[in-house]
């Protein structure tokens, strides 16, 4: 597959993803507005005071789905806004954090909790975002569909302090390192992170001891 | 009469409180399953005319949901919800015996004509 189709696929998905969200949160906004036309009617003409609690809930429910859908929407409009310069000088954590605020519903469908090891210096690097977020996405995706985890899966993902390199790291799985590296590297999507990451001028390695995978952004 | 015995099933639980306090006040009994494992334990222990499915749910999906739900009660009607712009997740459903589905946000009294029809 080309790189615009990878590209256009990958966008899908995320954005696919992140306005199913959107759709939750209106939908529990226009319940709660229903519901407190629903109280109203019922209580018309008559004394408010009892059901004062009732609609006071409904506000606070309606306020904060208002919130969660400012994040989802701001969320979503960075992550457009990454497709603006082809190479940029970019802060590596910051980008991987608002990345994984965008995916981190998609990774939960999955039993997939995510968690970021932040350095105390983070690094900058001149990369192509939209690359780069691709293969944060693959490498979550390899991880999370190769642990054969019947549980909860857990990645952690570790900056090195003024490294621009990234690893992603699996907290355990029902194989034995060996099979889960197997498997990893004959799959599909390890193929596309290798592909991504030598258009991008990135390098993928399996990490030596534990379930995990680094990336070097240069 | 008796009253119609409803489960709604969503991750989004203030979701399907709100919902549930609404089909209350609109005469039914509701209960709520904030995943598929509950409520399928629910739907073993208790009597429900209607289930009110979410398709997306972290854990056990929505369709997986569905097809324990028919293993269970062949003829327990359950009314699918989406969030999705395309109705394929929908379709699936009905192939696995869905009775109908509806995209979210909801328009409650389309919700009450499809409980009322999957009742008759």
């Amino acid at each position: 597959m080309d790189s615009l189709s990878n590209k256009a696929g990958f966008f899908g998905k995320v954005t696919a993803s992140t306005t199913h969200e959107q759709q939750n949160v209106f939908a529990i906004i226009k319940e709660n507005s229903g519901l407190m036309e629903d109280i109203l009617l019922i209580h018309k003409g008559g004394d408010l005071s009892d059901i004062e609690e009732k609609l006071k809930k409904c506000i606070t429910s309606v306020k904060n789905q208002a919130i969660r859908g400012v994040g989802v929407t701001s969320g979503l409009n960075y992550f457009a806004h990454t497709t603006d310069n082809i190479e940029n000088s970019v802060n590596v954590l910051e980008l991987t954090k608002k990345f994984i605020v965008v995916t981190e519903r998609m990774f939960k469908q999955k039993n997939v909790t995510i968690t970021i090891s932040e350095p105390e210096q983070s690094s900058q690097a001149l990369i192509d975002p939209v690359f780069f977020q691709m293969v944060v996405f693959l490498c979550l995706e390899c991880l999370a569909e190769h642990s054969e985890n019947t549980g909860h899966t857990f990645i952690e993902i570790r900056f090195l302090d003024n490294m621009p390199d990234i690893t992603f790291l699996c907290n355990e799985s029902s194989l034995s390192q060996n099979d889960y590296r197997d498997k990893m590297t004959s799959s599909t999507q390890w193929e596309e992170i290798l592909n991504l990451c030598r258009q991008a001028n990135f390098t993928a390695k399996i990490v030596a001891d534990v379930l995990g995978i680094t990336i070097c952004l240069k | 009469m008796d009253k119609v015995n409803i489960l709604l099933i969503d991750d989004e639980i203030e979701f399907i409180e709100t919902l549930s306090e609404r089909l209350e006040l609109r005469g039914y009994n509701s209960e709520i399953a904030e995943d598929g494992e509950t409520g399928i334990s629910m739907i073993t222990t208790k009597d429900f005319d209607v289930v009110i499915l979410d398709l997306m749910m972290p854990g056990l999906s929505g369709l997986d949901t569905l097809r324990q739900i028919k293993a269970i009660d062949k003829k327990l009607p359950v009314i699918l919800l989406t969030g999705h712009g395309s109705t394929k997740d929908g379709m699936e459903g009905m192939q696995l015996g869905a009775f109908d589905f509806l995209m979210k946000p909801l328009d409650i009294n389309k919700l009450i004509e499809k409980i009322q029809l999957a009742l008759k």
